[in-house]
């Protein structure tokens, strides 16, 4: 396994609180109704997410635009902890890169969010 | 020879431009987009009706802004006192955006490069000037790539003296009716759309969002926004008849702003097998009386028109066109028929209950509505009626 590729992206918690409140019909656009189950509606929980896939963009070197954000999903497993998983275009970006695997880590405080990403090839890659 | 009809008009030729019509027509489009500001485009003189006078027009019949392709254009409409925001649709050259700052022209950026010089501009001029931003979501002809939006905003943010008014984009086949077509405008729109929400994620949020042309305020319900960019529509034609749905559904209906008329100014008898005009395309099936309609080419009659079927209103009956269109003139073969010098000729719009609209010239000429509007010379007379 080798590494592809990391991204790294933080997001201003009360300004993004702020649009939530002006333009709430984003939220659709940008979070997935799982992710949104998931950040139980708290701002900085959303903001991290966000962050989480502008650090994936970065990861795969792609601007946004390019895949829809729904396409970048951030899921959680039993225990809490956080990966991302792609759809559609999203996939098919990182699939033609060789990226296997994206790592994922997220933080906040009241007013920032931030997320870290590292890229992987596939598990076949790995050795000679 | 009988003396023109309308005055200061010294050639019996002349293109009658409605404002009532632009007026109903801006009207008609806003009972459709509702909520959505009504952008009024009148570059390329109006689409040929003459900007000042569709600009006020159009302002009187409730759009907001008007939009124009150069600066020289945006000057044109201020010089004649049009106090509306006026939105450049193109990328200006650098050197010149101190005369459209310096006229309160909205500019357009679509490159990191126009972002800085729209930048640098505003600061040395001192005070506060509008921009959008316009990115490609799939037309391929001008605008800020997505992958590169966030860094122009941050430029132009950056800058104290710019203020980041608006955010658009431009349809390439909203007119177009098939499932791909309707696909790829759907598209562009959902894209649009996410870089919309990415840049709100960031607290960057410009007023005056806009995606649609005539056809996407139309046809796509999801282009409004907060703005629709009216051209086509403005002057009483649909970009495609599949558009029309939306305009029935309220009731509303697109009334064409703009008639060409003219006198007849010659006649004459001519012998079956003669063939009237240059190249001696086509001979008199039978004797036929031949009158000259003095408007031509150079006035932006198109010259291959003869070849698909063209044809012109005298007296409130359609007649063929006899031979090949004139750079000045252009001859009608009425065949047995009374004409006289004078007689009223209806080139374009109606006479009598029948209509000759430009959508019909365009499938004579092989082209499209936008063109044969645009393409009416600079030496025809625009004269406003009511």
């Amino acid at each position: 396994m080798v590494t592809t590729g990391v991204g790294i992206d933080v997001v201003d918690v009360d300004r993004f609180r702020l649009v939530l409140e002006r333009r709430p019909r984003i939220l659709d656009r940008l979070f997935t109704d799982a992710e949104r189950r998931d950040a139980h509606a708290q701002p900085e929980r959303l903001a991290a997410r966000f962050a989480a896939k502008e650090a994936v963009l970065k990861t795969l070197g792609i601007g946004a635009g390019v895949t829809p954000w729904r396409s970048i999903e951030v899921t959680l497993d039993a225990a809490g902890a956080p990966s991302v998983v792609l759809h559609e275009h999203a996939s098919e970006i990182a699939q033609s890169q060789g990226v296997g695997h994206l790592h994922l880590s997220m933080t906040h405080t009241d007013h920032l969010a931030a997320a870290f990403v590292v890229g992987s090839s596939k598990d076949e890659v790995r050795g000679g | 020879m009988k003396s023109v009809a309308v005055e200061g008009v010294r050639r019996p030729a002349w293109a009658e431009v409605s404002a009532s019509a632009i007026r109903h027509n801006v009207r008609a489009l806003r009972a459709v987009v509702g909520e959505a500001a009504i952008c009024a485009v009148v570059k390329a003189n109006g689409y040929g009706h003459g900007p000042v006078l569709v600009a006020q027009a159009a302002v009187e019949g409730g759009a907001a802004s008007l939009a124009v392709a150069l600066v020289d254009e945006g000057l044109e409409l201020r010089r004649a006192g049009v106090t509306a925001p006026i939105l450049l649709l193109t990328e200006i050259p650098s050197e010149t955006i101190p005369d459209a700052f310096g006229a309160n022209l909205t500019l357009t950026v679509g490159s990191l490069e126009g972002a800085r010089a729209a930048s640098r501009w505003a600061e040395s001029l001192g005070g506060t000037h509008r921009v959008h931003v316009k990115v490609d979501t799939g037309m391929h002809r001008m605008g800020v790539m997505p992958a590169d939006l966030d860094q122009v905003v941050d430029c132009l943010r950056a800058s104290p003296n710019v203020e980041l008014e608006g955010l658009y984009t431009h349809l390439s086949v909203a007119d177009g009716p098939s499932v791909a077509d309707r696909a790829f405008s759907e598209s562009q729109i959902e894209r649009f759309d996410d870089l919309v929400a990415g840049l709100a994620a960031r607290g960057v949020t410009p007023a005056i969002l806009h995606c649609a042309n005539s056809a996407g305020a139309l046809g796509y319900p999801s282009s409004r926004h907060t703005m629709v960019r009216v051209g086509l529509s403005l002057y009483g034609y649909l970009p495609h008849e599949w558009l029309a749905g939306a305009l029935d559904e309220k009731g509303q209906h697109l009334t064409p702003a703009l008639a060409l008329r003219a006198q007849v100014s010659a006649v004459r008898r001519a012998p079956a097998g003669a063939r009237p005009s240059y190249g001696r395309r086509r001979a008199l099936a039978r004797d036929a009386t031949i009158v000259t309609v003095p408007f031509g080419y150079a006035d932006g009659y198109p010259r291959h028109l003869f070849e698909g079927g063209a044809q012109v209103l005298i007296n409130g009956k359609r007649y063929p066109l006899a031979g090949m269109v004139t750079m000045d003139q252009l001859v009608v073969d009425v065949g047995d028929d009374d004409v006289a010098i004078g007689d009223d000729v209806v080139l374009l719009g109606g006479q009598g209950g029948d209509f000759v609209g430009a959508d019909e010239w365009a499938d004579w000429g092989g082209t499209i509505t936008w063109e044969v509007l645009t393409g009416l010379g600079a030496r025809v007379p625009r004269v406003l009626v009511d």
